[in-house]
């Protein structure tokens, strides 16, 4: 593992940025099956983390995979596990249950085309709905998108921090693109990487109650085996985590696992804007795609055309506050993905009539091009 | 019936320990083992009667098991170890132990 | 042995409500009993026990007890056990489960952590059925039977669970049955002693459903058949298959040595560090 001092310039998959990341935020315990395209970070896993005195295990499947991340995270240890969208399904009865156990754990999902086996080597986005819906039950979850190799870094090792910080399950929605495309990469020196820890109780173990809420919503993680004896439960769950029916407990539990979340939503507003200055026109977009929207919007102000691009980097919980910043300043908003449309449904729900959203789908295992996106604009301004 | 409440288990222990239960409406002293039951647990699944090798237990007729014979109880501790809900325990006579 | 108040005072939850939710003659409350009483004479401490169950009935026996206690998915407890295993090297690890959460919707990561040979004693609570949703057919329910699932008769022949886990890699297999008391409290502490995948079957009755799908009537009617139906494995190696059909093949079944996951885990540390 890099232990430089000074930004170091390299050449990295997409994969091999999230390992990196994971490691430099204190990833010590990896769990996975391996799945095309998301096969490298669980070989890379396997090579570097004990070289880092972590645990690496290859599992039996998907279930399992996340299974035991969820184990190692109430074991202490930042925990993870990757997949695509066939194993990205099987896992989603376990991200309900650390949405609702409080079990900080990071979930990568390179997503692949298509429904079913579909196109594994070729990259869609149709795993968007499904990272905010997929699992049971009414609760929250993060959700962020890289567009780049770099971003795959960063955006993982914030992926862990906000588990820690927030006691929730994370998802990184990575597209084939991203973890496949090799490119040049400058790593930050790992001093000045911003590494939050899960708050640990202070208390000594006979007045530890692992679901009370100490003001801030987020109660103060025991790992087991420390001394602090406590009741882990997918059931719903009263403060010391023995199952409950009880009404009042009940409300209280669910609203504060969503509170705990919303309370910060200005905290969460996690997107870069480019030529936003006069721009009549605004292209949304996320992930690979997010890439070619910036050639495209580059070449549109080439022309003269007023155009800008605003690329999300958090999904979910979606980013109302920003988006709707655009919507007010532009006359039209072009929503790109590799779907037929599914984070533009948020930007419609929030649009309430302010200005026109459009959209560019693209669903056949090809990448959107600038230029699909240059036209689309050129259409929407004639 | 007794509490079912979540303060069991002090009730277990008092009673148990107390002079509360006197076994079966028998003499305690004439016994050389005692065989409590604690009734707030038991769901009378008659387990403890039926395989009790020298037949201290009956059925009372509250459906609840019932210390007929005390003085046959020869301390095995079968019923204790077999009962499904903790609510039956053999206090070992130490006197008669070393003898 | 400890007298049970002690048992009780020392292990049991005091902040959970008794008597405890099985049904009158359930097969699991012996083995709580059971497993209590093995921790105890392992001298294992509290804090380094950690107790893992899946769904169903044997799903709700960890809250009871005070020790590290995680109540997982169906059929996934094996998988949460080896996240905390790996993380907690030091942690005692026990799992409980039932028929239908160990050799059904769990029968992969049963196999594979006996393959896999990690450190782990897991306990499959028997009772042939589903309990909790009501007697449905489950992978260790005899072929024929009328269940709730299978109202025609059971078309299906079952699993041998301690001869599947045998076969996949478990160093220790034993069976015991809820009636058999005495000596299912020594193998699951054979079990806890052993380093690697150790598993104890207990046949428990369900008087509430295979009770009455079978006509078995009462919890001490199914104690009985317990009793006279079980063979020990020494006995059972001189009969036939014939002689038996029906018999539960009672004893250690397997105890073998082989390095552990951790403990190979552990070298490829040593040697890459």
């Amino acid at each position: 593992m890099s232990t430089q001092t000074t930004p170091e310039r390299v050449l990295l998959q997409g994969s091999e940025a999230c390992v990196r990341g994971a490691l430099a935020a204190g990833c010590r315990f990896y769990a996975g099956y391996p799945i095309t395209p998301a096969t490298e970070i669980m070989e890379l896993m396997s090579r570097m983390l004990p070289q880092a005195g972590g645990v690496f295990i290859q599992m039996e499947d998907e279930i399992a995979g996340i299974g035991a991340t969820i184990g190692g995270s109430l074991g202490g240890l930042k925990a993870m596990t990757a997949t695509s969208g066939p194993g990205f399904s099987l896992m989603q009865e376990h991200i309900s249950f650390a949405a609702m156990a409080e079990v900080p754990c990071v979930i990568v999902n390179v997503m692949r085309g298509g429904p079913s086996t579909g196109l594994p080597t070729r990259p869609m986005q149709g795993d968007v709905m499904q990272a905010r819906w997929g699992a049971h039950g009414d609760h929250p979850i993060l959700v962020v998108a890289p567009s780049s190799a770099y971003e795959f870094f960063d955006l993982t090792v914030k992926a862990f921090n906000l588990a820690e910080r927030y006691r929730s399950p994370v998802i990184v929605l990575a597209d084939e693109i991203v973890a496949h495309t090799r490119e040049s990469v400058v790593l930050p020196p790992l001093a000045e990487i911003e590494i939050e820890d899960r708050v640990k109780p202070t208390v000594p173990p006979e007045w530890y109650s692992p679901y009370r809420d100490p003001g801030t919503g987020i109660p103060p993680m025991a790992a087991f085996g420390e001394g602090y004896r406590f009741h882990v439960t997918g059931l719903m769950h009263d403060i010391n985590g023995f199952p409950t029916q009880r009404q009042d407990e009940t409300q209280e539990l669910m609203m504060r696992l969503f509170n705990k979340i919303s309370k910060d939503f200005h905290l969460l507003q996690w997107y870069d804007s480019y030529y936003d200055e006069g721009a009549e026109i605004t292209v949304i977009a996320y992930g690979s795609v997010a890439r070619s929207a910036l050639r495209a919007v580059k070449m549109a102000r080439d022309k003269g055309l007023p155009v800008g691009l605003l690329k999300l980097k958090m999904l979910w919980p979606f980013m109302r506050r920003t988006v709707m910043q655009y919507l007010e300043s532009s006359r039209k908003v072009i929503v790109a993905e590799m779907n037929m449309g599914q984070l533009s449904r948020e930007v419609k729900r929030v649009n309430q009539g302010k200005c026109e959203v459009l959209t560019l789908n693209k669903i056949d295992g090809q990448m959107i091009t600038p230029s699909e996106i240059l036209a689309k604009v050129e259409e929407a301004l004639a | 019936m007794d509490d079912h409440g979540s303060t069991g288990i002090l009730l277990w222990t008092r009673e148990a320990h107390g002079a509360t239960i006197l076994p079966g409406g028998s003499d305690r002293n004439c016994q050389m083992n005692r065989v409590e039951i604690f009734k707030g647990w038991c769901k009378k699944c008659g387990i403890c009667v039926a395989f009790c090798p020298r037949g201290v237990l009956t059925t009372g007729d509250d459906g609840f098991p019932k210390v007929s014979n005390p003085d046959a109880c020869t301390g095995c501790r079968w019923c204790e170890l077999r009962c499904p809900d903790f609510a039956i325990v053999v206090q070992k006579d130490e006197h008669t132990d070393n003898a | 042995m400890k007298q049970t108040p002690q048992l009780i005072h020392r292990y049991l939850r005091s902040s959970k409500r008794f008597p405890h939710v099985w049904c009158p003659g359930c097969g699991i409350g012996i083995l709580l009993g059971a497993l209590v009483r093995a921790i105890d004479e392992g001298g294992y401490s509290k804090d380094d026990i950690m107790l893992v169950s899946g769904i169903g009935c044997s799903g709700r026996l960890p809250v009871y007890l005070d020790f590290n206690t995680l109540h997982t998915t169906h059929g996934r407890a094996l998988t949460f056990a080896t996240g905390i295993k790996l993380a907690k090297p030091h942690l005692k690890v026990i799992v409980v489960m039932g028929d239908g959460d160990a050799s059904s919707i769990g029968g992969n990561h049963l196999i594979h952590s006996a393959r896999r040979n990690i450190d782990i004693t897991t306990i499959i609570v028997n009772n042939q059925i589903y309990g909790m949703t009501g007697g449905q057919a489950s992978p260790t329910t005899p072929f024929g039977l009328a269940t709730a699932s299978s109202p025609y008769g059971h078309l299906e022949h079952p699993f041998d669970i301690s001869k599947l886990v045998e076969a996949a890699g478990a160093v220790f297999v034993a069976r015991s049955t809820v009636y058999h008391t005495k000596a299912l409290d020594r193998v699951i502490g054979q079990a806890l002693k052993k380093k690697g995948f150790s598993v104890v079957e207990v046949m428990a009755p369900c008087v509430t459903h295979f009770g009455k799908m079978t006509g078995m009537g009462s919890p001490v009617d199914m104690m009985r058949w317990q009793k006279d139906n079980a063979v020990p494995f020494e006995k059972a190696r001189e009969m036939s298959a014939e002689e038996l059909q029906n018999k539960i093949v009672t004893g250690v079944l397997v105890d073998i040595g082989k390095p552990t996951f951790h403990e190979e885990h552990a070298r490829i540390w040593r040697e890459v560090k």
